[in-house]
This record gives C-alpha cells, structure tokens and sequence, in this order.
C-alpha cells in the first residue's frame, strides 16, 4: 500500500526554503525576471472542464479550445456542442449552451441534485463531428469538525501573524482522496502553488484520524496571512484516484520551476474520443470530468 | 569465446614484455622523487638519460624505476618549476637513488602554469587528459574568493555544467553521475558544496589534480564519462607549516609536521563557511531562522617503515547543513588506507583499502508533533591491488584487480505524529563490483608509444532483497508489477561481465608534434536516479539489477598535439571525439522517484550519443600566460516514449563552450588573472498551448517535443588580483581582490512558464538566474 501520506507537501517546502535561499547565498545576487519569447503554436484541442458536485444549484460544463500559451484573453468557447451526463439510475441530464459562452448548463429542480455518493456517472459531448465520453464514480465527502486560527511567531518572534486550521476525520474503512479548496471572502485562491490534495489525510490508512498538520494548516498562505473580519471558506472534495493524479499533475507544470524543475510533460485526461483510432491531434481531447461529493465550513477571523 | 580472447591477449603481452628483457645484461636505477622544500613525494616528475629520449615519471608515490643496459650515463631529473638535477651512475649493478628537487628560484620565478615536463602534451602517451596544477586553480579568479577545483576544471575543453546552483560537472556530453571522482583512491558520491558552488576539496591539501575524459587507462572503471583523480598532500615531513585564509564566505586552515622527521608526516586541513551569517539581513522574515553552512576535514598521515615499504591513511569528512522550517544535512566520508611494497627495483605494489559513505538526511516538523524522517546511504567498501612491474625502459605494466562491496540504502523513513508512528522504509540493497585488469605502456620503434589494456568487470547484484519483476509496457507509463519474490542473504541475484578493451597509441612526427588515437570500451553499474534540472543532494544512487541494465560506452577520439615558441612554452591540441552510450537512465512522465519502492517500475531504458571538437591552446611562461580553451560539441539521446522516439538534445547541449583564461604578473607584488567563458544556452522544454481547467492555466506541449527550446547563453567575466604582502621571517601573506560576472550579466539557469499574478487570464516567462549581479570579494591568505 502506498503511505506516502503528506510526503509531497513537505518535499515542496523544502524545495521553497532552498530556492529562496541560494539568492540569499549570495546576498540576494539572483533574480527572477520576466522576458519575452515567442513560442510556436500548437494544434488546437477540445478541452472539457467539467467538474460537478452536490452543492445546489446549476452545475456547468466550461468547452473550449486550448489556445496558444501566450493569448491575450480567455481560449475560443467551443460553440454548438451537445452535451449530456447520464448516471446509471437511467437517468439523462441535459447541459444547455449558454448564449456564446462555450459554458453548459443543467438548473436542478429546488433541493434536487444529480450527483449521489457510489454512482457511476458518464459524460457524452458531440463536437463538431466528433464524439467524446468520460466516466466516473462519485466518491464522498467528510464531514467537517471546525474551523480555529491561531498565532503564530515569525523571524525573530516579534512579529506574530494570524493562521487558520480546519478539523476533520479521514473516512473509515476505505481508501479516500481530498481536494481542499480554500476561498477567501468569497475567492476562490486558484494560484497554482495553493492546490492541495490529499490522499488518506491521516495516519496509517486514515480511517477516522484525524487530518494531520500538513492539511489542516495547508489552507494558509505563507506569503499573505489571515487578517481580521476576513471571511474564509474551506471546501473539502471527495475525489477518484486519477483526479487527485490530475489535480497533482496540473499542479507540478504549473510551478515547474528552478533547481528542481523536472522535464514538463503533458498532463492525463479522462476524456477520449470515441473512435479509438483517431491519429489526428487536433480530435484527441484533454480536460477532466469528475462528479464530487463536498463538505464546506467558514469562520470570520477574529 | 571471450575467455580465450582475455588469454591470447594477456600471452602476447607478456610475450612482448618478456622478449625485450631478454636481449641484454640490464640494470635498474629505481627511487623516489621529493620536494626539498617540504619532502612531498612527486608524481609526474621525469626521469630520463641525458641525451636521449629514454626516461620514465614517477608514480603517484613518487617512485620510479628506470632499466638501462650496463653503462654508465648521465641521468637528469626534471620537472617544470623546479631546478634539473642530473646523476652520474655507472650502472653496473642496480643501485637506487633517491633525490629531492628545488624549487625554482623566486627572484628568478616566471609564472609556470604546467607541472610535469614541459612537453609532456606532445610527448605522453595519454590524451584527454587534463592535469590542473594546483598553484594555477589558485590563480583562476574565483567566486566569493575561494578557488575550487571543480570550477576551474570547468575551464577546461570538453568540460561544462548546467549552470551555477548545479551540482557536478559534465565531460564531453556525460552526466553528473557518469564522472568518477576519486580522493586518494576513494569515490566521492557528491563532490559538491552549498549547491555546486564549492567542491569538496581543501585546495590546500590537494597535490595533484588529473581529468581523464577518454582513452582511459585499464586501471580506471566503473564510470562513462570521466576520472576525476585527486591526491591529497602528504604532509610536510621536514617541518612545521600552516597555511590559511580568511573570506567571505569560508575561512580554512591546514597544519602540517613531521612526526618523525623524514620519516612519518601528517596533514589536517579544515574549512568552515558561515556565508548564513553574513546573509541574516538579508533574508525574508520567514526565512531568518535558515541555516546554511557546509564544513570538511581533510587529514592524511603517512609512514615509511623502511625502505621496501611504506603506509599512507587518509581521510575526508564533509557535511553541508541546510535548514529552513526543516532540519537537513548531507556529506560524504571516506577513509583510504595504502600499503606501497617493492618486491625488488622493478616490481612495485600498492594496495589500496577504501571506505566511503555518501549520505542524507531529511527531517520536518518537530519532536512532539507530526515529524517526517528520512535517511538515505550509500556504503561501499573496496579493496584494489596493483602491480606494477618495469620490465625495460620500453614496457611498464600495471596489472591489479578491485573488488568493492556496496550497501544502498534507499530511503529509511518514518512519519511520527505523537504517539503513532509509520514505517516506509525501503529495502537495502547490495552489490558487489568486481574488476581485474593488464595494461602496458610500451614503446615501439622511436616514434610510436602504444598504452593497451583489458579490463574485466563484473556487476554481482546481491541479496537480502526484494526481487521486483515488471510486465513490459507502452513506453512512459509505469510498468506494471508481475512478481515479487525475496532473495536470501549472499544470493547472487543478477549478474552482469562486461569486456573492456583499452586502447591509446601515439606517433611522433616531429620533436615537437604528435598525433594520438584511443578506444575506450567502459561500463557503468551504479545510477543517479535524477530528474531534475540539476542534480540535488537528495538524488539517490540505485544498482544495477535485474530491471536495470549496466551502461556501457565507446568511445574513439584522435588528437593532434604541437608544441612551439621558445622552450616550448606554447602547448596546443586539437581533439576529437565520438560515444555511444547504451543503457542510459530516463524516467517516464511524472516519474515518482523519491521513497518509491517500485522505482525501477518508473525508469526508461535509452541510447546516447555525443561528438565533438576540443582544441586548447596554452601559454606556459612569462608574465602573461594562460590558456584559450574551446569546445564544439553535441549530446543527444534516444529514449521510447520520449519525443516520439526520436533523438532530442540532452539537457546538458551545448553546441559552443570557449573559455579565455589569462594571468598576468605586473612585479613581485601584484598579478591579476581574468576568465572569460561564453557557452550556448542549455536546451528545454517549452510550451505550445493552454489548457483552462477551473481556472489554472496548464501548459501543455501538443506535439510533445522534448527539449525543443534553448535558454539565453552564457556569458561571464570575472576578474581578480592578488598582491603579496612583506615576508616576514616565514611568515607570507597575500591579499585577494576579485568579482565574479563582473559585468552583471543576468545567466539565466532555466526559463518557466506561470499564470500571471494580475489577471487570471494571462501567463508570461520567468527567467530565473542564480547570479545576476558582480559579487566582489576579498580573501586574506597566510603560510609560515
């Protein structure tokens, strides 16, 4: 069984101390600048960004086409698709395409939802002639316990600054991955550097321990503390396997930079055209589909 | 077959050997070679009868043996910087002869940046072979004011490095881990300090410093691409001498004395850095409670018992510490032990008994809560005989053998959290590496030398152990586990033999010009498992194994060697080279190498390639000397799964590599030296396209070309002066003012792509250099 529980997180704060560190080496003699390049341009592909959840309300379904790494702007909405997740209760979910967005759309009815912990959810996307699917199992969420802060002293102990920790229990009896995703006043924090996830949160294989430090306290950034009457949400994910593979994969070559930078390479996707033996790039198709059970706790720093 | 090859070989050797004995009644002048100023023995020193081109060096203990047919000549002992002796012999019985040389003298002294015979470029037998000496490491203007033997071996042809912050050195398309760096015999896991910046070695106590990057002697193996050979001082055996300096970033003192004079001597040198205390103020809040210091003790310690034999045991402990929120630290320790015995004046023996342990450790958190541990070693234990018997004046043979144990131990990890804790430990691994060999250096006719030697290395991987079989799959995907089976203690798991062929032969066309040919078949059985950018201390070393193949390689190369100007004082040479190397090391994407029991699951088997063109020239004496140093060259791989399959640029490319090295000697009191080198920029990976998936911006590379960019190049000056202070009595001092990248040039060490801080719509190019800026320093140096 794989127990590299927490491994990852400490590798990446001591992959930060030692890059911010060399420059120090040498009284601050390195630099971090930005320059200009021009890459080439790369075949277009369909991406699929479809990540659903039990939360109420719409869920929405984001097609585009990669674009160039150096746009000006958002990529190309991929228009005029028909877009459906069937679950294997027998049921068929319709996303609507919002006028030019690219964004689709299914609205429950109040109080109804169509992700259920345990089922198997398949999505179906004709494109431009094209056909793609994906499938996945939707996995639970934790309950969450609370959400404290505490104090913590900086440099030479004079200065103390605001941190937040959240509480809860791995599940019991079976193998479990998080994305914790933490919002501050109602924004998200999707700097690259802030993807957490979690694999058997606690010791051992997890069943009911709690979250260890590196979790709990990963919410924070080191950079820009808490301050008060700030607003801070953690929401909490259950995910498959090759979601966490994803979540961790776009995370290494997103800051895949310095000494430790590793060759990129191009991150997986669950996500296939139908037709097995389609060579062209331009009709192979990357992106995710993940259904998610979630859990979610705030607290107003005090 | 092959064992009927090694026999006709070995036969016809001897054959030789033993036919040109027996033409005539022959004696043999043998002894050592000495320093007079402090009694160090010295290596390379020539021996040779006045008037003819007959002679012989001294071994790296000194010693030599020259037979001659009975006569009575004049023989002459030389060796650049000191002064000639010659000898007077009627050899008509053996007879040996023991003498010390002196140095030049220093009103008279020009600067002379070559040990050795003046035309020892033209003359020796071996190419790709670069010796530094160390008085000029000394005088190549260094960073923060501390000369390192590995940055100035970086000036040097075929020689470069991915960029400052990387650990090691790259020779003639190489990796890192394919370089053989030896300290008096023992391997040195990570000859880096503080990232690269520094090497391992105390300048101070080094003798001799010697690269070899192709025709490699039978006597060396076990690694691709070079032999980076150091020996360390013996210690002054005549009296007391301290040496010392005092710097920016480190300072360093050795103590050397007779214990009995003339007879037993010891050398310790010590450094210590404290560069973490000069950069508190400058660090980050967070970052205040960092620690980065790096220390090394160098100790040696020598006997002679009488005249037939004589013992050495030396020593090296050197550890880095680096913390910041976690605690780490990583350093090697070796410890050689050397018997010399003469059997009689032609036959020498020296056995060499080594220990040497590189190792890590890696701790976060604190005691009471949640604490992450982990420890990584690898112990080897070796013991290497060697015969060398000088048959004539025409035939010197070297014949030994080395066996060495090797104890890996991957990653011993443990995660406390109060009371419970969790064992992921992986499993030791063991090997044996066992190796015999023959060379004879032999001349043949007047003009042409030939060096030729067999190698027989063997790779035994060894229980206890888990035995991990994988199911072949498509290539850059972890291979799936098909069985595990544990191997008892002293099992022979896997074995692997490998043949290498050694070959150098050169012909003189003038006095003064050679041309040289060599063929080098050799193998490697230990692998860094590393990737990235630059090689980290928290690389580890894996055997070879069931799953994991030996590398081997060929390599050819010729050269063209001239000497001109007045006293030869110009060396020039021109080399070229091609390799092909089988079995090289890759990782699939998104390899997971750090504490991974199934690694060899995550590694790619592939082929290298690497050619190019050297030429050096060198400028010996005068108040202006130095040296031109310039590269072409190319180093490419071919791995399955990676760039579809063709052939793409290694990360260490680089087409362009010139270094300008100059000293210049105003008067007895100042001199100044500058380095010039520019190099191609090291190729990379880039993006093509944007993948937006909730709101990350994800590069990604549509037609997945590995390496498909080049970095900015590299450019850098750095200028230095030295000037002398009064001697007094013993006591002599020197001042060191120099910079490093003295115009501020931004090199850039990679280039990454990130989503903009600003918009979350945009992405831009980070160049990330290490130096940007000119780094002045100062250094006090003292010796009494």
């Amino acid at each position: 069984m794989k127990k590299l529980i927490a491994l990852k997180n400490y590798l990446v704060s001591f992959k930060k101390g030692f890059v911010l560190s060399i420059p120090a080496l040498f009284l601050m003699a390195g630099c971090e600048e930005k320059i200009d390049i021009k890459l080439d341009s790369g075949t277009s592909q369909l991406t699929v960004d479809a990540w659903i959840t039990d939360r109420p309300g719409s869920q929405v379904i984001v097609l585009t086409k990669t674009a160039d790494y150096f746009v000006n702007g958002t990529s190309p909405a991929a228009n005029g698709a028909t877009v459906k997740i069937f679950d294997d209760l027998g049921n068929e979910f319709l996303f609507t395409e919002d006028a030019s967005t690219g964004n689709y759309i299914w609205t429950p009815a109040v109080g109804d939802t169509l992700a259920r912990v345990g089922h198997n959810y398949s999505l179906d996307i004709l494109y431009e002639g094209e056909h793609y699917v994906s499938e996945t199992m939707m996995q639970p969420s934790v309950v969450m316990d609370s959400l404290t802060q505490f104090k913590e002293i900086n440099g030479f102990g004079t200065d103390s600054v605001i941190r937040a920790e959240f509480w809860a229990r791995d599940n019991f009896g079976r193998q479990d991955f998080y994305w914790i995703r933490t919002y501050r006043n109602g924004t998200f924090n999707n700097k690259p550097s802030a993807i957490l996830t979690a694999q058997e949160a606690a010791f051992g294989n997890g069943d009911g321990f709690i979250f260890i430090v590196p979790y709990r306290q990963g919410i924070n950034d080191f950079d820009k503390p808490f301050e008060q009457g700030e607003l801070v949400k953690v929401e909490l994910y259950g995910i498959n396997e090759n979601s966490y593979n994803f979540l961790n994969q776009a995370q290494s070559q997103m800051i895949n930079g310095g000494l430790f930078a590793t060759p990129p390479y191009n991150i997986i996707t669950n996500i296939r055209n139908i037709n097995p033996n389609t060579t062209k790039t331009e009709h192979k198709p990357v992106g995710w589909f993940e259904v998610c059970g979630t859990a979610f706790i705030q607290k107003v720093i005090e | 077959m092959r064992k009927i090859k090694v026999i006709t070989l070995v036969y016809i050797l001897f054959l030789v050997v033993g036919l040109k004995a027996q033409a005539q009644e022959k004696f043999t002048l043998s002894g050592y070679v000495k320093n007079a100023k402090n009694g160090e023995e010295i290596i390379g020193a020539v021996i040779s009868v006045k008037g003819t081109s007959n002679g012989v060096a001294t071994n790296p203990y000194g010693f030599y043996s020259l037979t001659l047919p009975k006569g009575k000549y004049t023989i002459v002992y030389t060796l650049i910087g000191f002064e000639p002796q010659e000898f007077e012999v009627e050899l008509y019985a053996n007879k040996t002869n023991t003498i010390e040389l002196s140095e030049k003298n220093q009103e008279l002294k020009e600067v002379e940046i070559v040990s050795e015979r003046a035309d020892g470029n033209v003359k020796n037998v071996e190419m790709s072979v670069n010796k530094l000496d160390i008085k000029t490491i000394k005088k190549i203007p260094a960073l923060l004011g501390e000369v390192d033997i590995i940055r100035g071996i970086q000036l040097l042809p075929g020689v470069s490095t991915v960029g400052e912050g990387a650990q090691g050195f790259n020779v003639r398309g190489g990796g890192v881990d394919q370089n053989l760096v030896l300290l008096d015999e023992a391997p040195v896991f990570n000859s880096s300090h503080l990232f690269g910046f520094f090497s391992v070695f105390n300048p101070d106590a080094v003798k001799d410093v010697k690269l070899i990057k192709g025709g490699i002697p039978a006597q060396y193996g076990g690694r691709l691409s070079s032999i980076l050979d150091v020996r360390l001082n013996e210690g002054n055996n005549k009296k007391l001498a301290v040496n010392g300096g005092i710097g920016l970033i480190f300072s360093r003192l050795t103590i050397e004395a007779p214990i009995v004079k003339d007879k037993c001597s010891f050398i310790v040198a010590g450094r210590r850095s404290y560069i973490d205390f000069l950069a508190k103020p400058f660090l980050r809040d967070d970052l205040k409670k960092s620690k980065f210091y790096f220390y090394d003790l160098t100790a040696k310690v020598n006997y002679i018992i009488n005249d037939k034999n004589r013992v050495y045991a030396s020593g090296y402990l050197g550890r880095d510490v680096f913390s910041s929120g976690f605690k780490s630290n990583w350093g090697n320790t070796t410890t050689t032990i050397r018997w010399n015995h003469l059997f009689n004046q032609k036959l020498f023996l020296n056995t060499t008994a080594f220990y040497s342990n590189y190792d890590y450790e890696l701790v976060f958190g604190q005691p009471n809560g949640d604490q992450f541990s982990w420890r990584s070693k690898i112990i080897n234990y070796s013991l290497k005989p060697e015969f060398t018997y000088y048959a004539n004046t025409k035939n010197t043979v070297h014949i030994g053998g080395q066996a060495t144990l090797y104890d890996f131990r991957p990653g011993r990890a443990t995660f406390t959290s109060g009371d419970q804790s969790s064992d992921i430990s992986l499993k030791d691994k063991w090997g044996v590496e066992s190796a015999v060999y023959l060379d004879n250096e032999q001349r043949i006719g007047g003009r042409i030398t030939a060096q030729y030697g067999l190698r027989y290395s063997m790779w035994q991987y060894v229980g206890p152990g888990k035995v991990y079989t994988y199911r072949d799959t498509v290539p850059n995907i972890s291979k799936p586990l098909d069985d595990t089976t544990n191997a008892a203690s002293g099992k022979v798991i896997k074995q692997y033999g490998n043949l290498e062929p050694r070959f150098n032969v050169k012909f003189d066309l003038t006095e003064s010009s050679s041309i040289k040919a060599s063929y080098t078949r050799i193998s490697q059985y230990l692998h860094l498992v590393s990737n990235t950018s630059a090689s980290t201390p928290l690389d580890v070393w894996t055997p070879t194994t069931n799953n994991i193949k030996p590398q081997i390689c060929d390599q050819v190369a010729a050269g063209y060697f001239k000497n001109f100007g007045e006293s030869n004082n110009y060396e020039s040479s021109v080399e070229i080279y091609y390799k092909n190397m089988s079995n090289q090391v890759d990782y699939i994407d998104n390899a997971n190498l750090l504490l991974n029991e199934y690694i060899e699951a995550e590694l790619l088997n592939g082929k290298g390639r690497a050619y190019g063109l050297e030429l050096f020239v060198k400028k010996n004496k005068g108040k202006f000397t130095g040296w031109l140093s310039y590269t072409l060259a190319r180093t490419e791989r071919k791995v399955e799964g990676i760039n579809k399959g063709d052939w793409y640029p290694n990360r260490f490319d680089k087409l362009h590599n010139l270094n300008l090295v100059g000293f210049y000697q105003f008067n007895k009191k100042w001199d100044m030296s500058a380095t010039f080198a520019f190099a191609t920029g090291t190729p990379s990976t880039f993006p093509t396209n944007r993948i937006v998936v909730q709101g990350y911006i994800i590069p990604t590379n549509a037609d997945e070309k590995r390496n498909n960019y080049r970095i900015p190049a590299y450019h850098r000056l750095d200028l230095s002066v030295t000037r002398q202070g009064k001697v007094r009595k013993r006591y002599e001092s020197f001042w060191v003012f120099s910079v490093y990248n003295v115009y501020g040039r931004h090199n850039a060490f990679s280039v990454y792509f990130q989503q903009s801080d600003s918009g979350t719509n945009s992405t831009e190019a980070i160049q990330y250099s290490i130096i940007a800026r000119p780094i002045p320093s100062i250094s006090y140096n003292f010796k009494f």
